[in-house]
């Protein structure tokens, strides 16, 4: 499995919990905070050095496999006007 | 990237994680949008622990993201959080907008510019600066630049440069000349030369000097010397401005 840009990896996440800000009228999540497991690579391209990061492709390792680093992240509810 | 290629220096890591998360920021606020949703969520502050070798090169940190089988390899942990714009414009160091910007000097390969960005170096100004008061070495360690190409750059970036030259009326019904262009001052009052001869200067700045020739200084080869290695030269005449014409009636 190819390894993703660290950025689209989180972009997905991230993505996956949008629902949670808007189904529910009486509870709703406003902070998550998440630890993965992640496999680091760094590539080059025209654009630059690009860090990829992504979850494991396999729950067991195997001799070719690098290594796990550990990814903590909190993602907080922001309005729309969040300037990026 | 293999083997002794794939160390990096720490600070291109950082500026990739950085950019990586922009990324992220970037693509939520866009989905957010296309859904039309109220809210979206952004990353505030993130870790990361990774396993990494850590290299000193030439006085600078490189990281190498460990390999498969790397059993003693360091954990490198980062922390970063996001920043406000209001944190930003408080501690960013004020800028004249018109200020000529390092990424704009075309003399500077863009790779140099963007290590001299990341050595906190933004301006022309700074730079100028910084190599007046510390010279090309130390900017070259500091940015990790090779300093015979830094040297080349900023010597053509100093160069003095004369753009224009008016006469201007002086005291007592003297005439002055006002040479308007570019470097034209350094660390002490420039050294100026009409067709070899010295004319006293009265003010001096970067962009300006003013000077009071003889009679005989209006034309020739006008020579400005900021600092030994650095001098202009420009032909000029402004004999014909001087010329007093004639009053009417007078000859035929």
């Amino acid at each position: 499995m190819r390894t993703r840009a660290l950025g689209d990896m989180l972009a997905e996440i991230a993505g996956s919990l949008l629902s949670l800000g808007v189904e529910s009228e009486i509870v709703r999540a406003t902070s998550v905070e998440i630890t993965l497991p992640i496999e680091v690579k760094m590539t080059r391209s025209i654009d630059g050095l690009i860090l990829r990061g992504d979850v494991p492709a396999w729950r067991w390792r195997t001799d070719f496999d690098p290594p796990f680093g550990q990814l903590r992240f909190t993602l907080r509810e922001t309005g729309q006007e969040f300037e990026v | 990237m293999n083997g002794s290629d794939a160390a990096v220096p720490i600070e291109d890591f950082v500026q990739a994680l950085q950019a990586q998360l922009d990324r992220a920021q970037r693509a939520m606020h866009v989905k957010a949008r296309n859904l039309n949703l109220p809210l979206t969520f952004a990353v505030k502050d993130i870790a990361i622990d990774l396993r990494a070798h850590v290299e000193v090169v030439r006085n600078q940190v490189r990281v190498r993201p460990a390999g498969p089988n790397d059993h003693d390899s360091s954990v490198l942990h980062l922390s970063l959080t996001t920043v406000t714009r209001p944190m930003i414009e408080e501690n960013a160091f004020s800028m004249n907008s018109t200020e000529e910007r390092i990424d704009e000097v075309k003399d500077i390969p863009e790779e140099d510019r963007r290590k001299l960005e990341w050595a906190g170096l933004q301006t022309v100004r700074q730079l100028k600066e910084i190599h007046e008061q510390e010279g090309a070495e130390s900017i070259g360690r500091m940015a990790d630049l090779p300093v015979d190409r830094l040297r080349k750059a900023l010597q053509k970036m100093v160069q003095p440069m004369v753009s224009r030259v008016d006469t201007e009326d002086g005291d007592a019904a003297q005439k002055l000349l006002r040479i308007r262009g570019q470097n034209l001052m350094r660390q002490q009052i420039p050294k100026v030369q009409i067709e070899g001869e010295p004319v006293s200067v009265l003010q001096a700045s970067d962009h300006e000097v003013l000077v009071a020739p003889k009679a005989h200084q209006f034309g020739g080869v006008l020579t400005i010397e900021t600092d030994p290695n650095y001098a202009t030269q420009t032909a000029f005449d402004l004999r014909p401005a001087m010329t007093v014409a004639p009053p009417k009636g007078d000859g035929a």
